[in-house]
């Protein structure tokens, strides 16, 4: 018999967001060399309510960066991916070099663009885009060698064309692959945007505003700074469980 | 047997007697053991078989073989022309969940283009899955709906030949009979092939039984 998971309850939730705000002010307590690291709950909120506007262009800016690469890096990533699942079983070595291409640390390759392309928004764009594109086609890949299905056997019984049974099987066997790549390749995404805001600075933008808020030494503004990016991870990531559990949902 | 004829199931193919899919001393190897012995079966048209035999005979094997799936060590193989109405045994695997139930019925008459696939879809779906909404999705369907639902698109196959393995393991008792029915009716003048463990499947619906023991094909009766 199989235990039964037990309903969620309001009152245990409220409890535990309770623990971890006092959990957040208790570390807030903690001095070395003098000051917080942390700004406390209530500070951090006194901070919301004053940089609130800018925050928001800032937000905004870094996921537009995000986006921007996000989409550059998915699309690449779809057309090298469907080549090279059409090259895989000629030379396999190619899966071993797109595997070796996702372990390179995608702020890396920030200089190299920032050489190639100037100080600008190319630069970051080219760079998150390198940190989706392998994820991406690998999982292209994987959807495209994935063993032949009862659905593609029954329609080459019935008589269809290869493409026809291609055409109305794979783009939907794929999605479920897809869709984890991409959501893989949305956190790395906005990651990679923050941290090339950080190194190559940006006027606007989140890793912009941790870097001025580390310099002056507000640690208010920087606390918010880091909720504000856990936030934007968070959300990208909350959207795209969402289209996950949906394609899921429509596998069964 | 049904006394609907070919015209009134919508099926026109071969006359009687003609062979529509064969295999001449076919062998299958699974590692080093054999699955199919120089197996031999012949299908005509309009002939209902019963391939019956225990777990492990190699009767989806043989299958697969008629099917052009899997490729013989050894014989020949002569395939049916014009599409097979199949029904597999993982057939809920072989559906297409995102689609609709009428989609899916109509999917062996879409792939050969046929103006009528909707229409016959309707009906066979009306027939042999009463009271299912035809717009359901049909990953949403329960295992016997979806075992109704893969057998009605077999039967939507406007090829010659009808092959269903073990067509009727998760559906109902109070509704075999009622599908049975469906399926002797809808055949029409195109051959059979029914793999089968259920005694009262292969009474109700085949002329002719093939047993499979240990690879080899045993013709039972006649």
């Amino acid at each position: 018999m199989s235990a039964r998971r037990p309903a969620p309850s309001r009152g245990a939730s409220l409890l535990t967001l309770a623990g971890a705000i006092g959990a957040w002010w208790t570390v807030a307590q903690i001095h070395v060399a003098g000051r917080s690291l942390v700004a406390t709950p209530a500070a951090t909120l006194g901070a919301l309510s004053r940089e609130a506007p800018t925050l928001g262009r800032d937000l905004a800016a870094t996921a537009a960066r995000a986006g921007m690469g996000l989409s550059v890096g998915v699309a690449a990533g779809l057309g090298i991916g469907a080549l090279a699942a059409v090259l895989v079983r000629r030379a396999p070595v190619i899966d071993g070099l797109l595997d070796f291409a996702r372990s390179v640390p995608p702020v890396v390759i920030l200089p190299v663009c920032l050489l190639a392309f100037g100080y600008n928004e190319l630069a970051r764009a080219v760079t998150v885009a390198f940190g989706c594109v392998w994820t991406v086609s690998l999982a292209v890949i994987t959807a495209a060698s994935s063993p032949r299905s009862a659905r593609r056997e029954m329609l080459d019984v019935a008589g269809a064309t290869p493409l026809r049974a291609l055409a109305w099987t794979q783009p939907w066997e794929s999605l479920g692959v897809l869709v984890v790549g991409l959501r893989t390749s949305a956190s790395t995404a906005v990651v990679v945007a923050v941290v090339t805001e950080m190194i190559a600075g940006t006027e606007r933008g989140l890793g912009g505003r941790v870097i001025a808020a580390q310099i002056a030494g507000d640690t208010e503004g920087l606390t918010l700074d880091v909720l504000a990016a856990g936030a934007l991870g968070y959300l990208v990531n909350l959207g795209l469980r969402g289209l996950e559990q949906w394609v899921r949902r429509l596998e069964t | 047997m049904s006394g609907r004829t070919r015209e009134e199931s919508g099926h026109s193919g071969p006359r009687n007697g003609t062979i529509v899919a064969a295999l001449d001393r076919v062998s299958v190897l699974g590692g080093d053991h054999p699955m199919l012995r120089e197996a031999s079966l012949s299908l005509r048209a309009g002939e209902r078989v019963a391939l019956v035999g225990p777990n492990g005979a190699g009767k989806s094997t043989l299958v697969r073989v008629l099917l052009g799936l899997t490729a013989p060590a050894a014989g020949t193989v002569q395939r049916a022309v014009g599409g097979v109405g199949y029904l597999p045994q993982g057939y809920a695997e072989s559906l297409f969940p995102w689609f609709s139930v009428l989609r899916n019925v109509a999917m062996p008459r879409l792939v050969a283009r046929r103006e009528d696939a909707y229409d016959a879809a309707r009906t066979l779906a009306d027939r042999i899955l009463p009271g299912v909404d035809s717009r359901r999705r049909a990953g949403r369907l329960s295992g016997g709906e979806k075992q109704a639902t893969a057998l009605a698109r077999a039967l939507a196959s406007p090829g010659d030949l009808v092959i269903a393995d073990e067509p009727f393991s998760a559906i109902a008792a109070s509704s075999r009979e009622r599908l049975r029915r469906a399926l002797r009716d809808q055949l029409g003048g195109r051959a059979l092939l029914l793999v089968t463990h259920d005694a009262g499947d292969v009474t109700d619906l085949c002329d002719r039984t093939v047993r499979l023991i240990d690879g080899r094909t045993v013709e039972a009766s006649a």
